[in-house]
């Protein structure tokens, strides 16, 4: 079972902007790494575009993963643009251990 | 009408999370290694600290967050938690009480000596990051405080979530919170519940929803001309936190604060504060279940409730004027309605009955921090049960029984309970025990303070009443009559009087409050076994369910509740009973009191003697009244001054046509019947 990696960086992976403009995209690549049925790793560059439907998207990929228990995970801990929207949105206010290892790579 | 105070609404809170933080401290003390009761102790105090800052109290704010860093760690697995770790914070919380009571008073040195105390308890067993030394009382309120719209303790808690379409249609949810941060300091949090999997998700649907926390100095039209363009399609909840719990606070407070606290480096304030949230507890937030309730539940002051109670009690009264009106009177119409007014106003006022009911165990609570201080100061050790927690009594009663209760509680520990090795030579436990009690019972709520101590020693109580005056030497007393005079003015037992006694409330004035209340005490010893003080209120203190009666001219009211049944005193039977006083119920005497003889009517019986049995607990008596009008709603109104020493009489009512009607005191009643009945059987 081979490791899909979804990078922001074009073909095959996820959209380079994360906004909703091109949520249908990013939605269809985290389904397509879901069929592959190996870990999921996202990886979000500093500089892409990232608006909420990404957040939700990513949320809604956690979920699913859970019920499929598959394993998926950020590359790195969120930073640049990705943790800033996380935090004008809210997720990160008083977020569950799981949150936090998740988006920070925290672990409690 | 007035909105409420702000500053008293921080303070009704925080008395909450004081209640909140102690019961789990003191649970906490049973077993130490309990996760659960220290996250628990962690979030009450970092609520606390986050609500005082927000309401401009720094220095409550400052000094919790040194406690609330302790239980980090704590929590962290860093340091274990001790029974003086514990012992150190439930001091800490009595200092932080005085910073909510008077934020301006002078506490910095009584401050300083529970954080050296606190530090002690947490620095010395550090296991890793070391303690730094560091001022006590670090200024930490310059970071968790807000910005200074804050300290005036304005704000709102803003609920929204807006169209599934709002982010389809152009609507950037994020722009709306950009909006308010403009309005002052921002707490958001989103809720992520209604997010589906990634299979069933419509990628441009919005399934987010928020709860912001919004300190400003803006008025709520500032708030809501944010949402102006979506309010007709969202759900949107705009609270005054005036008006409500205060909301969450914000995590990064917590984490922000300077390393150089007193009690630890904690690992968490070396980073961003933008990452802060993320360090969050691991299990659900008080602050969350509390905004859970505040969408179900509305915080009203006590003395609301009184007015309106009033009100109620005046509606009653006119109600009983119309029914006696439309029963004298012809007109069909006018008895439909008021028998439609009569039900409706028994409807209300059951209803806020149950609005004054509060559970009993919030009195119960407060006693687990006496007895553990009082098993520190003494030296014994001592074990608090509680029963019938959930049992709820009128908010008067409770608030009025506070003082008693913590009287008798400490009596029982400090005068009743023996020291472990007097226990163990006597043949017990190390542990003695003091259970309080509550039931309900015809009316009453009887609440029993039990201990297993040594009981009370009649002897010396009957020495001490002969010396002071009390009884004359060698006068017989029935035993109840004996233990009564505890409660006389300035009894004590020479031997008896500790440090523990004397803070203002004698057991005289534990009586005066339950006599005041419409109670009465009794009370059960038996030597080397223990003593049981039962307190027996009645359920209500403002409208009761009335049986009216007639005894020569006057009328009067006995409380439906003690009321067993009522009989006609057959001729036979009355001519049978003259100079013994009692009836023949079902195989068994019950003694009566005839209420012409003991009001003196001066006026001849009627005819027909109906008899009306009341009871309390087991005791029962019998009233022999002229005649049973029927049930009558009454409002109790207290009686003058004047008529304090009157006994036979609990309160007064108005009748609908504005006459008096004397309130029945049943307790005494049957008193009186029972000693007669007593004295009957002495006498052979």
């Amino acid at each position: 079972m081979s490791q899909a990696e979804l990078t922001s960086t074009g073909p095959g992976g996820l959209p380079v902007h994360l906004t909703i403009r091109h949520a249908a995209a990013a939605h269809d690549a985290l389904r397509k790494a879901f069929e592959a049925g190996g870990p999921i790793v996202l990886s979000v560059p500093d500089g892409a575009e990232i608006d909420l439907s990404f957040l939700q998207l990513v949320e809604a990929a956690r979920k699913q993963a859970e019920a499929f228990r598959l394993p998926i995970s950020l590359a790195r801990p969120a930073t640049g643009n990705l943790l800033n929207t996380l935090e004008r949105a809210g997720f990160l206010t008083e977020a569950s251990p799981r949150d936090a290892e998740f988006w920070l790579h925290r672990k409690d | 009408m007035t909105s409420l105070d702000p500053i008293q609404v921080f303070r009704t809170e925080a008395a909450e999370l004081f209640e909140q933080i102690e019961a789990g401290l003191l649970d906490l003390l049973h077993d130490l290694s309990n996760q659960s009761q220290i996250d628990a102790v962690f979030r009450g105090l970092h609520t606390l600290k986050g609500s005082g800052a927000m309401f401009g109290f720094e220095a409550l704010a400052a000094f919790t967050h040194h406690c609330e860093t302790a239980f980090d760690r704590v929590r962290k697995g860093e340091v274990p938690a001790t029974a003086e770790l514990v012992a150190c914070v439930l001091d800490a919380q009595d200092h932080m009480k005085a910073l909510v009571d008077t934020p301006n008073g002078d506490h910095e040195a009584a401050g300083d000596v529970l954080l050296a105390k606190l530090q002690a308890a947490v620095g010395g067993q550090a296991a890793r990051g070391s303690v730094v030394p560091a001022p006590l009382a670090a200024p930490v309120e310059k970071v968790t405080a807000p910005a200074p719209a804050a300290q005036a303790g304005k704000g709102f808690r803003i609920v929204f979530r807006l169209p599934v379409n709002a982010m389809a249609n152009g609507t950037n949810p994020l722009g709306l919170i950009n909006e308010l941060h403009d309005l002052g300091t921002c707490t958001v949090k989103a809720d992520l519940s209604r997010i589906p999997t990634l299979d069933t998700i419509e990628p441009t649907d919005l399934y987010v929803g928020w709860d912001v926390t919004l300190v400003t100095d803006k008025g709520r039209d500032a708030v809501e001309d944010v949402f102006i363009f979506v309010m007709d399609e969202m759900e949107l909840a705009i609270t005054e936190i005036g008006a409500a719990a205060p909301a969450p606070v914000s995590e990064s407070a917590a984490v922000a604060a300077p390393a150089a606290s007193p009690v630890a480096a904690a690992p968490a304030a070396a980073e961003p504060a933008s990452r802060a949230p993320a360090a969050a507890a691991s299990a659900p937030q008080p602050a969350d279940a509390k905004h859970g309730k505040t969408a179900e539940n509305v915080r009203v002051p006590a003395e609301r409730l009184d007015e309106l109670m009033d009100r109620v009690g005046e509606l009653v009264i006119a109600q009983s004027r119309l029914s006696q009106l439309a029963g004298s009177s012809a007109d069909i119409q006018l008895r439909s309605v008021s028998e439609d007014v009569e039900r409706l106003s028994g409807e209300l006022r059951d209803t806020m009955m149950v609005l004054r009911m509060v559970p009993v165990g919030s009195l119960f609570t407060r006693f687990r921090r006496l007895v553990h201080d009082l098993a520190r100061e003494t030296g014994k050790v001592i074990e608090l049960e509680t029963e019938g927690e959930t049992t709820e009594v009128d908010k008067t009663v409770i608030e009025r029984l506070a003082d008693p209760l913590v009287h008798l509680v400490r009596n029982s520990i400090d005068h009743g309970l023996e020291t472990p090795e007097d226990r163990v030579a006597a043949g017990k436990s190390r542990t003695g025990t003091v259970k309080l009690a509550a039931r309900q019972s015809s009316g009453e709520v009887i609440i029993t303070i039990t201990d297993d101590g040594r009981g009370i020693n009649r002897d010396r109580v009957r020495a001490k009443a002969e010396s002071s005056g009390l009884i004359q030497p060698g006068q017989q007393l029935m035993d109840q009559e004996l233990l009564q005079l505890i409660f006389q003015p300035g009894f004590s037992t020479a031997a008896a009087v500790t440090n523990l006694s004397g803070r203002g409330v004698g057991m005289d004035v534990v009586k005066k409050t339950v006599e005041a209340l419409r109670g009465v005490i009794d009370v059960k010893s038996e030597p080397g076994k223990g003593s049981e003080i039962s307190l027996r209120i009645p359920l209500t203190l403002a409208i009761i369910d009335g049986l009216l009666i007639r005894v020569g001219t006057g009328c009067y009211v006995i409380p439906l509740s003690a009321v067993e049944e009522c009989l006609e005193l057959s001729v036979e039977e009355d001519m049978r009973s003259r100079g013994r006083s009692f009836i023949s119920l079902r195989d068994s005497l019950v003694p009566f009191l005839r209420l012409r003889d003991l009001f003196r009517t001066g006026t001849p019986p009627d005819p027909f003697q109906k008899v009306v049995v009341i009871s309390t607990g087991d005791e029962r008596v019998g009233l022999v009244v002229d005649q049973i009008i029927g049930d009558h709603q009454t409002v109790i109104k207290s009686m003058s001054k004047l008529h304090h020493d009157v006994v036979t009489f609990s309160g007064a009512t108005i009748l609908g046509d504005g006459s008096v009607a004397l309130i029945l005191d049943v307790s005494h009643l049957v008193q009186v019947g029972q000693n007669q009945e007593a004295q009957l059987r002495a006498a052979g």
